[in-house]
């Protein structure tokens, strides 16, 4: 099996002293679309982040391993890391119109992006730009290039986001979020094009997400997580049939569904995540778990393999009859 | 847009109105001007003629009227001292203080920025430390000090710069930094807060996930979203470089407007001291519009969602 | 009053290091200015033609040391630096309190009036601040006269619309505290409601501008003496013994300086004093 395009082994982040981010592992094959999802705030942008060495002053320190290309990322020298910034690895976020230079035109930026990696004129990069935007699906490429970023809709931004992170043909494209804030109609079409352009192309997606849909249209394996920690991982299909754990089958019943029996409740998991000072020592989901037990509270399940992926819970037998009673008369 | 022009215009108007009523008020503080302007030994029946042919005998509304009718018409009066107009005797020196103005604003932009997006981008650097000891110290030092520190070291000890005067070019070096090192720490701070402003926002951060280094992301875009603001920075310290002209030619005997106003304090020729007051303050007026205008024109989001 | 003070103490407790040197060498200016009679020794007034630009430590031979030399008159350069701390922070302190008062009048007035007088009086304050605050003090002192009560009244009011300004905006927002908008349907009249309630909240940012003006106070003193226009002579000011030390530098470096480094501690340390206290009270107001 060839070696994995992004490997993250024990991933540590701390600000003010707690770890937000705790021993957490993940790994994304080639030509692979893994799912990272969680609620807000769980930690999921500051892996990513993690992983391009983007992380904000206020985390203070990290530890462990994550691995590009079998090169360790974190223990890069900054130059060496600018190389592969964009190059092997590409991340694009969630504001798309904020994410571009108001007063640099569009072309500039997308042809800035080449001309940080390769030895190309201007002349050239702008080509390049041109016929990436063509890729991406806008029209009239032309006049697009020497437009400015606010004279163009959020959809249209985030799809120049996607050209300037492709255009080197990384392995690896980051998306945190790159839907959230875009109309539902233009959602799919941004998604699909992802899918195109990378998978198609040899190279991998880390989508970050806390939505399900989304995830149920692009993802070939989901990564669950909860305050920092991995709970579950494991292919998309099975995650969604059978969830092996409490959170997990939660998140997927919260799904609105037409197959839903009308008039029942939306299942929403009570409590509010806890914050970093109030962190049990054991399993950090035990506050709001309808299967908690004393040992819950106590000990952190370790993350053991089950199946094709991997669970952190202590009743992962008892997961898959509360599922049912989530999703009365629904088929698996 | 338009609506905005003739706002800002309106507000010139009112403010160099306004101007104009304050210098008015503060000539007449301490009772009859005619008394100011007199000599010391003129007599009742000389200083009654001088009252008549200044026109300060008759009632305060007409002369607020004739003096403003006149300055519309630049007619800033005559200096009584030097018996020529006192516009003409302005324009001569202006020359002078304009060119150490811009001097010094040179300095002042071309120092304090740097300093400015240094300790923004790099601050716990000890360079940036140490230009933010600096920057508090600049401010807490009076321009006549500094310039007579200057003086003391590069003049009199080492003997580089002419010590004042406006013979040879190299006379403009001191008294533009002495006047600029005021500046020097506005700029510097305005540059630090927009420049860090910048730096929080996504767009920076996804010039580093493109590949580029924190400094070219700084050089290429982040200095010009942060120029706007200090446009309007930099027409506000003209006037206080202007301003400061007073002290600064002073201590370099610099031929400008500056001195020229202490000499007339000196020599009580108040006619003359008003016109320049006047006429500095109105610039300062007249330069903060023009950066209003300036900065709403080259805002390309301003100027393309007009077309 | 004890309430102030010991809250002042707890304060400057947790300044930074920097701040609380600043705030002992401020103190020591302070004491220095209040004590000039008892401290120095010999009379900052008296001439000794004899005794003309001698360097520091010169002992004549009757056992009189001048500690900082003598001045162009054979004056001592100690007793006149003492005498002229008193008269400029005396101006200082003065004028910073005229123009804080006259300005917060003024700022709070506007906001809580609002309507006409709002807009009377904050285009004032607009125009003020258009006159470059140097141009209309020469203008002033020239008009009036120089003079300690001049100086004070002309500085006083040449600033006030700095206080104005903050005391407005602030007033604007403290109006719209619930316990202000409770007190005021209480029937708490207008000025009883500015000066219990109001004035303690919007007392941080202001006491921000005060003790930046005092600095700044201290600056124009000293240069408007330096021009001639400030305290005349033979009363002392830094000032204006700089602007005699102007035309000796060659041969007589004290008498610019030990009154140099005297302004200069002195602001410097208002500067570090006013900086901490404005981070600490308003964080949100860097670089104003």
């Amino acid at each position: 099996m060839a070696a994995p395009v992004l490997s993250i082994h024990d991933l540590t982040l701390r600000i003010a002293g707690h770890a937000v981010v705790d021993r957490l592992s993940l790994e994304v094959g080639e030509r692979e679309v893994v799912a990272l999802v969680g609620e807000s705030g769980c930690g999921k942008s500051l892996t990513a982040l993690a992983a391009m060495r983007l992380l904000p002053p206020a985390v203070e320190a990290v530890s462990g391993g994550i691995a590009v290309g079998g090169q360790d990322v974190l223990r890069l020298s900054e130059t060496r890391m600018r190389d592969l910034r964009g190059r092997q690895l590409s991340i694009i976020f969630q504001e798309p119109a904020a994410s571009l230079d108001p007063l640099t035109t569009v072309g500039a930026q997308i042809a800035e992006a080449v001309m940080a990696h390769e030895a190309v004129g201007k002349a050239q990069a702008l080509e390049r730009a041109r016929s990436m935007l063509n890729a991406v699906g806008i029209a009239d490429a032309d006049r697009r290039l020497r437009q400015y970023p606010f004279e163009l809709s959020g959809g249209m931004c985030q799809r120049v986001m996607i050209a300037i992170a492709l255009i080197c043909r990384p392995r690896l494209l980051i998306a945190d979020e790159p839907t959230t804030a875009l109309d539902v109609t233009i959602q799919a079409q941004i998604l699909d094009l992802m899918k195109t352009l990378v998978v198609d192309r040899g190279a991998s997606i880390l989508l970050i997400t806390h939505d399900m849909g989304v995830v149920a249209d692009m993802a070939d394996r989901v990564a669950v997580m909860y305050a920092g920690r991995i709970v579950e991982t494991g292919p998309a299909a099975r995650i969604f049939a059978a969830p092996a754990h409490p959170y997990s089958a939660l998140l997927l019943a919260s799904i609105p569904r037409l197959s839903r029996p009308s008039k029942t409740d939306l299942p929403a998991i009570e409590g509010a995540v806890p914050t970093a000072q109030d962190m049990p020592a054991g399993c950090r989901f035990s506050t709001r778990c309808p299967l908690v037990r004393d040992r819950c509270r106590r000990e952190a399940p370790p993350l053991t393999p089950e199946g094709q992926g991997a669970v952190a819970c202590w009743r992962t037998a008892d997961v898959a009859a509360f599922s049912a009673t989530l999703a009365p008369g629904m088929a698996p | 847009m338009t609506r905005y022009i003739l706002y800002r215009l309106l507000q010139a108007v009112i403010a160099t109105l306004g101007v104009l009523t304050i210098v008015f008020v503060v000539m007449r503080l301490a009772g009859d001007p005619t008394l100011l302007l007199a000599p010391d030994n003129a007599s009742r029946e000389q200083i009654e003629a001088l009252r008549v042919a200044l026109g300060f005998d008759r009632p305060l509304h007409v002369q607020y009227f004739a003096y403003v009718g006149d300055l519309l018409r630049l007619n800033l009066g005559e200096s009584v001292v030097q018996r020529a107009p006192a516009i003409d005797i302005l324009m001569l020196r202006l020359p002078y203080t304009v060119s150490l103005a811009l001097a010094a604003l040179t300095v002042a932009i071309g120092i304090g920025v740097p300093v400015g997006v240094i300790m923004a981008v790099r601050p716990d650097h000890w360079l940036a430390r140490l230009l933010g000891a600096l920057t508090l110290a600049g401010q807490s030092m009076p321009t006549f000090l500094s310039g007579i520190l200057m003086i003391m070291v590069f003049a009199v000890t080492l003997g580089w710069l002419p010590s004042s005067g406006a013979d040879s070019a190299s006379g403009i070096v001191m008294p533009a930094i002495a006047l600029g090192a005021l500046s020097m720490a506005t700029f510097a701070r305005m540059a630090r807060i927009a420049v860090l402003d910048e730096l929080s926002k996504d767009y920076v951060r996804a010039c580093r996930a493109r590949g580029l280094s924190i400094w070219t992301a700084v050089f290429r875009h982040v200095l010009r979203n942060a120029a706007l603001p200090l446009v309007s920075v930099a027409a506000l310290e003209i006037g206080n470089l202007l301003a400061g002209s007073i002290i600064v030619e002073n201590v370099f005997a610099w031929p400008g407007v500056g001195q020229l106003a202490l000499q007339a304090i000196q020599s009580r020729d108040f006619l003359l001291v008003q016109a320049i007051v006047l006429f500095i303050s109105v610039t300062y007026v007249a330069t903060s519009l023009a950066a209003d205008l300036v900065y709403a024109w080259i805002d390309p989001r301003i100027v393309l969602a007009r077309s | 009053m004890i309430v102030a003070l010991r809250e002042g103490r707890a304060v400057l407790n947790r300044l930074p290091l920097a701040a609380r040197i600043a705030a002992l060498v401020l103190a020591l200016f302070l004491l220095a200015a209040l004590a000039a009679p008892w401290l120095s020794p010999l009379d900052p007034a008296r001439q000794t033609l004899l005794a003309r630009l001698r360097p520091p430590g010169f002992t004549t031979a009757a056992g009189v040391t001048y500690w900082l030399g003598t001045d162009d008159l054979g004056r001592d350069l100690y007793a006149r630096l003492l005498h002229g701390a008193r008269l400029s922070i005396a101006i200082a302190v003065l004028s910073v309190v005229l123009s804080c008062v006259v300005g917060t009048a003024v700022g709070m007035a506007a906001a809580w009036f609002r309507g006409v007088t709002e807009i009377v009086l904050m285009r004032l304050v607009d125009i003020m601040m258009s006159i470059p605050a140097i141009l209309l003090a020469v203008l002033s002192v020239a008009v009036l006269g120089p003079g300690l009560l001049n100086l004070v009244i002309v500085l006083g009011l040449t600033r006030w619309p700095r206080y104005a300004r903050v005391a407005y905006g602030q007033t604007l927002q403290s109006a719209t505290l619930p316990y202000v908008k409770a007190a005021e349907l209480a029937g708490v009249r207008a000025p009883r409601l500015l000066l219990r309630h109001i004035l303690p909240n919007i007392a941080g940012p202001l006491l921000v501008v005060v003790t930046a003006e005092f600095g700044l106070m201290i600056l124009f003193e000293a240069g408007l003496s330096f021009l001639g226009l400030g305290i005349q002579p033979p009363d002392p000011s830094w000032g204006s013994i700089l602007s005699v030390g102007r035309n000796y530098l060659e041969r007589a470096w004290w008498m610019t300086a030990f009154p140099g480094a005297c302004l200069f501690m002195l602001v410097l340390s208002v500067n570090v004093l006013g900086d901490a206290l404005r981070d600490h009270l308003d964080p949100r107001a860097q670089g104003r």
